[in-house]
C-alpha cells in the first residue's frame, strides 16, 4: 500500500515535471511517415501542431552519411525540405530540430525505408514508441542532453524515461532557484 | 576706456591661454594659488600677489548681475579692493548683503573688500559680490568676462570670470526678475 | 566588543546599514564613497572604467542657433562640472556642494551625436544606425545631439551630477531622453566578474578585457576617441517567464547557472560552434544568441557596458524592464552594425527582447587640466 502511494507521488512529480513539455508544439505526422516504406523520395514534409521556427533538418542513410536537402521551409504548420537528388534505395533517418512557438527547442528522428530491389526492407529495428521522441542514440552520455531529452515526446515516453525526467525536473528546480 | 578695454582683453587672452576655462582649476582649497587662472597683470608690477579661484558671473540678458569667486591674498600684507571695472558695464560696484530690520538688502561695501594677509575673501551669492549694475550686453553661459580690480594703493588685478546659469542670488539685486527668461540660447 | 558585534549582527537583520556601526565596515564604506576615477587623460573615463553600479544616460537636443562658439562655451562649462564633481569637489556655483563629497567612482562621459556636428558645421564620424527588422523604436528613446553618461557607485552622486550637468546644458539644449540604469550594488560581487541582467543571463562574458591589446584595438581609435551605441532593449519578461530552462539555454547557447557555453563547463570556456549532438545538429544552435553575436576577429568585437532598467510595474503587474544597452567600439559601422544585422536576422533571443530606442554618439578624446572635452572638434 505504501508502495502504491509512493508510486502515485512519484507519478505526480513526474506529471508536474513534464507539464511544461505539454505546452510545446509537437510533431503530428510526416511524409515519409515513421517506419514507412516509400517508393520514391522527392521531398520531406513534417507537420507540427503549430507553426514552428528556426527549422533544421538532416537526412542520413544507414551508414550515417548525410544526403543533401534544400533549406527547410516553414509553410504554415508544415516544414518542407526538398531532396536534392534521388537517393538509392535503403534505410534512412530524418533528423529534425525546430523551435516551438513557445521558444522551446524540439527535435526527433524519423526512420523510414526507401523501397528498391537492391535493399532488403527490415523495418522495426529503429522503432520508437511515439513520433518526435528521440530514437536510437549512443549509449554513452551526450554532452548536451537537456534539449533532446525534453523533446515533446509526451507522457508515454516520459514514463519510459523516468530517471532522465526526474533528473531534468531536479535540474529545472535548481536552475530556477539559482536564477533568482 | 579704450586702452583699459584693450588691457582687459589682453589679460583675457593671457588668462585663456593659461586656463581654457575662465574658472580656476584648483585641486583643493588648501592650495588655491597653484592653478589660479589669472595672475597679477604684468603691466602693474606693484600689484600684490592676489589671485582668485572659481570666478564666475551669473548669466543675464542685460542690466544687473554679479560676479563671484574667492579672492586669495598670497602676500604678507592686507589687500583692500576698492573698485572694479569690466568692459561688460560702465558701472561696477563692490557690494555686501546685510540684515536690515530682518530684511536682507545689498549696499555698497564701505571701504571695499579687505583680503587679509595670507588669507582669502569669498564673494558669493547672499554675501559680498562684485555688482554689475548695467550690463551692456548679455552674459552668456560659458562666456569669459574680464574684470579688473583696483586696490587702495592704486594697483590693479585682472581676472576672467565665466558666465554661469544660476537661479539664486536674486533676492538682493534683481528683485522681481523672472529667472526662467534669463537663460540664453547660446 | 564581542557583545557589540553580536548585537550589530542581530540588528543587521532588521536595520539595513547598521553594519556601519562597526568601525571596519564604516571605514570601508567611507573608502568606497571617496574612490575617485581620474578625469583627465587622453581618453575619456567611463568607457574602460569597470562599470559602476548606477548610471544615467541623458541625451540632449541642441537649441536652434547653437553654433560652434556656443557649443564651445557649453562644453567648457560641462567639462568644468565633470572635472570637479568626479574628483569629489563641488561644481562651480554648486547649490548642493555637500553632495559632491562622495564621488563614489563617478565618471561623466560626453558623446556627440550627428546633430551636434551639424550644428558645429563639422563632419560627423557617426551616423544613425540602419533600421533593423527587429526594431520597434520609439522617438522618446531615440537619437540625440549630445549625450552625457553619468556613472557612479552611489545613486545620489549620480543624481547630483545629473542635476549640475542639466542645469549647465539647458541654456543650449533641451533634454531629449533620460535613461537610468543599474547593475549590482557595489560590493555585491567582486569587480571584474560578469554580472547578470534582468533576464537572469550573465551579460558581457565575451567582452574584451580592459588593459589588453585586444581591448585597445576593439574600443579605441588611435586619436583616443571611440564610438557609442545606446539602445533601449525591452525584455519581454512575461513570455520569458514561460520559457523553461531548456528553451532559455538553447536560446542563449549558454548554461544559465554558470554562463558556460553549452559545449563547455566554465563561463569563459570558448564555445565550440562546430560541436554537434546526436542528430548531427550543432549543440549551440545556428540561431543561438552567442553564435549570432560571436565575432572571431578580436579587433571587431564590441565592449558591452550594459545597465538594467526597471521602471514602474503596470496595474496588471507586468514589468517594464530591460537593458540600457551601451556598447563602445572603435567603429560602429565595422563592428556594431554587422553584429546587430546578424542578430536581427535570426537570433532566438529576439522572441523576448525588443529594441525600443537607439542612438549613436562619437566619444571625443579626453582632455588635460587646461583643456575641455570636444576642444579638438569645436575650436
Amino acid at each position: 500500500m505504501r508502495a502504491v502511494a509512493a508510486l502515485a507521488a512519484l507519478l505526480a512529480v513526474l506529471v508536474a515535471a513534464s507539464a511544461p513539455a505539454q505546452a510545446h508544439d509537437q510533431l503530428k505526422g510526416s511524409d515519409p511517415a515513421k517506419d514507412a516504406t516509400v517508393g520514391s523520395l522527392d521531398s520531406i514534409t513534417l507537420t507540427f501542431s503549430a507553426g514552428v521556427r528556426f527549422p533544421a533538418m538532416v537526412l542520413h542513410d544507414a551508414a550515417g552519411a548525410a544526403i543533401p536537402l534544400t533549406e527547410p521551409e516553414v509553410q504554415g504548420k508544415d516544414l518542407v525540405a526538398g531532396v536534392v537528388s534521388p537517393p538509392a534505395p535503403g534505410r534512412y533517418v530524418i533528423g529534425w530540430r525546430v523551435v516551438s512557438s513557445d521558444g522551446h527547442p524540439i527535435e526527433g528522428e524519423i526512420p523510414f525505408t526507401l523501397a528498391g530491389s537492391a535493399t532488403a526492407v527490415s523495418p522495426g529495428t529503429a522503432a520508437v514508441p511515439t513520433a518526435g521522441a528521440p530514437a536510437e542514440r549512443p549509449a554513452g552520455p551526450v554532452p548536451v542532453s537537456a534539449p533532446e531529452e525534453d523533446s515533446g515526446g509526451g507522457l508515454l515516453w516520459a514514463g519510459g524515461a523516468l530517471v532522465v525526467l526526474l533528473g531534468l525536473g531536479l535540474f529545472l528546480v535548481r536552475g530556477r532557484r539559482t536564477g533568482r | 576706456m579704450s586702452s583699459r578695454l584693450a588691457l582687459s582683453l589682453l589679460a583675457l587672452a593671457t588668462a585663456a591661454a593659461i586656463s581654457s576655462c575662465g574658472s580656476a582649476e584648483t585641486p583643493t582649497a588648501a592650495a588655491p594659488v597653484a592653478a589660479a587662472p589669472a595672475t597679477p597683470a604684468p603691466a602693474t608690477p606693484a600689484a600684490p600677489a592676489l589671485s582668485i579661484t572659481d570666478p564666475w558671473v551669473k548669466t543675464a540678458k542685460k542690466g544687473m548681475t554679479a560676479a563671484f569667486g574667492t579672492l586669495v591674498n598670497n602676500s604678507g600684507a592686507d589687500v583692500t579692493v576698492v573698485s572694479g571695472t569690466s568692459p561688460l558695464s560702465p558701472m561696477i560696484e563692490l557690494h555686501e548683503v546685510v540684515d536690515k530690520d530682518g530684511k536682507m538688502v545689498m549696499q555698497p561695501k564701505q571701504g571695499g573688500f579687505v583680503i587679509p594677509a595670507g588669507g582669502s575673501h569669498e564673494l558669493k551669492p547672499g554675501g559680498d559680490h562684485i555688482m554689475i549694475m548695467d550690463a551692456k550686453e548679455a552674459v552668456e553661459p560659458g562666456a569669459e568676462i574680464p574684470f579688473t580690480l583696483t586696490f587702495a594703493d592704486g594697483g590693479t588685478f585682472e581676472f576672467t570670470a565665466i558666465g554661469k546659469d544660476f537661479a539664486g542670488a536674486k533676492e538682493d539685486y534683481q528683485p522681481g526678475m523672472d529667472m526662467e527668461d534669463e537663460s540664453h540660447n547660446g | 566588543m564581542a557583545e557589540l558585534t553580536r548585537r550589530g549582527l542581530l540588528a543587521g537583520g532588521v536595520v539595513a546599514g547598521v553594519a556601519a556601526l562597526t568601525p571596519a565596515a564604516s571605514a570601508q564604506q567611507a573608502r568606497a564613497a571617496e574612490t575617485v576615477v581620474p578625469f583627465h587623460g587622453p581618453r575619456q573615463a567611463g568607457v574602460a572604467t569597470e562599470p559602476q553600479a548606477h548610471a544615467v544616460f541623458v541625451a540632449f537636443d541642441l537649441r536652434e542657433g547653437v553654433d560652434r562658439d556656443a557649443l564651445g562655451r557649453m562644453m567648457r562649462l560641462l567639462t568644468d562640472d565633470a572635472r570637479r564633481l568626479t574628483q569629489g569637489r563641488p561644481a562651480l556655483a554648486d547649490t548642493e556642494p555637500e553632495l559632491a563629497a562622495s564621488p563614489a567612482r563617478l565618471t561623466v562621459t560626453f558623446g556627440f551625436g550627428p546633430g551636434l556636428y551639424a550644428h558645429a558645421d563639422a563632419k560627423s564620424p557617426v551616423k544613425p544606425l540602419p533600421r533593423f527588422s527587429v526594431d520597434k523604436l520609439e522617438k522618446r528613446w531615440t537619437g540625440g545631439d549630445l549625450l552625457v553618461q553619468i556613472c557612479a557607485d552611489d545613486p545620489l552622486t549620480v543624481t547630483h551630477a545629473l542635476r549640475m550637468i542639466v542645469k549647465d546644458a539647458r541654456s543650449f539644449a533641451t533634454v531629449r531622453w533620460t535613461q537610468r540604469g543599474f547593475r549590482r550594488a557595489a560590493g555585491t560581487q567582486p569587480g571584474g566578474q560578469t554580472q547578470r541582467n534582468v533576464m537572469g543571463q550573465l551579460d558581457g562574458t565575451a567582452n574584451p578585457r580592459p588593459g589588453t591589446p585586444e581591448f585597445d584595438l576593439a574600443v579605441w581609435r588611435p586619436d583616443g576617441t571611440t564610438q557609442l551605441v545606446v539602445r533601449r532593449i525591452k525584455a519581454e519578461l512575461e513570455t520569458w517567464d514561460a520559457a523553461d530552462v531548456v528553451a532559455r539555454e538553447f536560446t542563449i547557447g549558454r548554461r544559465l547557472a554558470t554562463g558556460a557555453p553549452l559545449t563547455g563547463v566554465k563561463e569563459h570556456d570558448a564555445p565550440d560552434f562546430a560541436a554537434t549532438e546526436a542528430h548531427g545538429f550543432p549543440v549551440i544552435s545556428e540561431y543561438a544568441h552567442i553564435r549570432r553575436a560571436h565575432v572571431g576577429d578580436p579587433s571587431l568585437r564590441i565592449l558591452r557596458r550594459v545597465y538594467n532598467y526597471d521602471e514602474d510595474v503596470t496595474a496588471q503587474g507586468h514589468a517594464d524592464s530591460g537593458l540600457v544597452f551601451a556598447s563602445y567600439q572603435a567603429d560602429i559601422e565595422r563592428q556594431f552594425v554587422p553584429i546587430q544585422r546578424q542578430l536581427a536576422e535570426a537570433d532566438l533571443l529576439n522572441e523576448w527582447i525588443t529594441p525600443i530606442g537607439s542612438a549613436v554618439f562619437a566619444i571625443p578624446r579626453g582632455c588635460d587640466e587646461k583643456g575641455w572635452i570636444g576642444q579638438e572638434v569645436l575650436s
